[in-house]
């Protein structure tokens, strides 16, 4: 933690004692704290640092900043995390999830964007009731939308550097990647139908009715991307398909992808010879892959 | 006096998601848009989609959140050339932030909260603020805020500070007018002794906006309609800024983007007659 040389230390002082006023939750009736967190009553403390007003005294004046920090951030995280916040309601999830996890990972980005980027890690650290992978599955999909929103878009491998669109045997050893957009799941149910069914509605909404079916008769894979007008869509895909994608995301070249599905699974292979032409047309119309020649997402 | 050399956009509105629709199918005939910097510092996207849609019709003025240049840490150069990039892209004849502090090494609160006002911090803010305008080669200048507290390290009133850190740092004044009617009553201090004491002829943009009357406090809430004393005292204030720009911040309860434009011309009857030699650009020309 790296302070400017040139911040005057009364300044400091006071700045310091004011975020750990205002980043102590407020209660459920949006009260700030009563104790300060140096263990004081916040009604004395508060009383060393600022004036009051003709109708507040100066723990209610801080206070005001204490609702505001809080109500915008639980409100960052509702809109960032739909679905999460539906499963939970809006106050089960600003007790269960988003303050737990803001005490844990309390912002330390410029951007709103960013408030919850943690937050699938943090389910994986501390959440433990028995929803816990719906519930993380759900974090994953709710922050893969907001990456693929804003990380930028690579030049893509192009149409014209396929010589025949039979015949890919001039790619065949250059490595590949993913645009840094694309995001792959493999889940036990078709979570993404579910979560399309689920955000028609208000978060209230659901606390007094029936979640939509979710099915869960086979192991699902889903590509989300950004596609050519910028919106953020999800596709349901094959397990072949899956599994050739996320090699390419880990670097591989065709030729490696291909080795590596007929050492896990002979038949996958047949299916992968059978159809990665016609597959691989569709991804670089799709802009989905990119040469791994250095390009990264800042 | 005034800096002719600063262009008067007329009058605006804050950029808004909801209005999108509406923007981009009408192209509304409105003198310009003010963009938050933040929301198009992004590395792809709709977001930088949408911005060149916009920029493809009307001129855009920067506005930030984040800078938070009376924070305790160095200033962010990871963020200010990312803001500078960005000026490149929408052509901004100034920026603008928060005269405010809002981080510490590590974190961020995501609020523009007050300073003390010290002749300390006015030596640490000025030489912060001089630095930014140096590095981002265009004008800066500083809102004042909404506050609701004051401290006990107060040494001087709120318009004696912002006065002497934009004359000693050479920058500007970006001021809302909201905002010193919200403090004028958390504070208890009359408004117009405000307007009184400010370098008027440093304004180079001024906001607009409602607010939320709590009774105990005034909350500066941005969605709702300008309140009568408040355009008093842009009415006040306008012709003795020798002409600034002026925007309507609405950012939540929206209401149509038609009725937001409505609300944001009121601001004509004040400027009108009173400013024969203010070139009011049009923003299709």
């Amino acid at each position: 933690m790296i302070f400017d040389a040139k911040v005057p230390l009364k300044l400091r002082g006071i700045q310091e004692w004011f975020a750990g006023i205002i980043t102590q939750p407020i209660d459920e009736d949006s009260q700030i704290n009563p104790i300060a967190p140096s263990g004081e009553p916040i009604q004395r403390e508060a009383d060393l640092y600022i004036v009051p007003s003709p109708a507040l005294l100066p723990y209610q004046r801080i206070q005001i900043y204490n609702q505001q920090y809080w109500w915008r951030l639980l409100t960052t995280l509702q809109e960032t995390y739909p679905l999460v916040n539906r499963l939970f309601g809006h106050e089960d999830f600003n007790l269960t999830i988003a303050i737990p996890y803001l005490q844990k990972y309390p912002p330390n980005h410029w951007s709103l964007n960013f408030v919850g980027k943690y937050l699938p890690k943090w389910v994986e650290e501390e959440y433990s009731a028995s929803d816990r992978l719906l519930i993380l599955n759900a974090a994953k999909i709710d922050c893969a939308y907001i990456d693929s929103f804003f990380v930028p878009h690579l030049t893509p491998l192009a149409q014209n550097s396929l010589p025949h669109q039979d015949d890919l045997s001039s790619l065949l050893d250059q490595k590949l990647n993913l645009q840094p957009h694309l995001h792959l799941f493999q889940l036990d149910y078709d979570l993404f139908k579910f979560r399309a069914e689920f955000l028609k509605q208000e978060p209230d909404y659901w606390l007094e009715h029936d979640f939509p079916q979710i099915q869960n008769d086979k192991t699902y894979y889903f590509a989300l991307s950004r596609n050519l007008k910028n919106n953020v869509v999800w596709k349901e895909i094959t397990s072949c398909e899956y599994h050739l994608l996320d090699r390419f995301q880990k670097g591989a070249s065709i030729e490696e992808a291909c080795e590596w599905i007929e050492k896990q699974d002979p038949l996958l292979y047949e299916t992968a010879a059978a159809n990665l032409h016609l597959w691989f047309q569709e991804w670089v119309i799709r802009q989905w892959l990119v040469l791994d020649n250095g390009q990264t997402s800042p | 006096m005034k800096n002719k050399s600063f262009p008067n956009l007329g009058i605006g509105i804050g950029l808004r998601v909801p209005h999108y629709d509406e923007i981009f199918q009408n192209k509304p005939d409105i003198d310009w848009f003010e963009i938050i910097s933040e929301n198009f510092m992004v590395d792809g996207g709709k977001p930088l989609e949408n911005l060149e849609k916009i920029l493809d019709t009307y001129p855009v003025a920067q506005h930030g959140v984040s800078l938070a240049i009376g924070s305790p840490a160095p200033l962010n150069f990871d963020y200010l050339k990312k803001l500078k990039q960005l000026t490149k892209r929408t052509k901004t004849p100034w920026v603008s932030d928060h005269l405010c502090w809002g981080h510490l090494p590590g974190a961020h609160y995501h609020d523009l909260l007050p300073l003390p006002y010290t002749q300390e911090v006015i030596n640490y803010v000025t030489e912060r603020a001089r630095i930014v305008q140096d590095y981002l080669e265009l004008p800066f200048a500083l809102e004042n805020l909404s506050s609701y507290v004051a401290f006990k390290a107060d040494e001087m009133p709120e318009w004696e500070f912002y006065s002497a850190i934009v004359e000693k740092a050479d920058i500007y004044m970006m001021l809302d007018v909201n905002n010193i009617y919200v403090s004028s009553r958390n504070h208890g201090f009359d408004p117009k002794k405000y307007c009184d004491n400010i370098p008027l002829d440093r304004v180079i943009q001024i906001h607009l906006a409602g607010h939320t009357d709590h009774g105990g406090y005034v909350l500066d809430t941005h969605d709702n309609y300008v309140r009568d004393d408040v355009w008093a005292l842009y009415a006040d204030i306008y012709p003795k800024t020798g002409g600034a720009s002026t925007l309507l911040e609405w950012d939540d309860n929206f209401i149509s983007f038609e009725k937001t434009w409505e609300e944001a011309l009121k601001a004509k009857q004040f400027i009108g007659s009173q400013n024969a030699d203010v070139e009011i650009l049009n923003s299709k020309s």
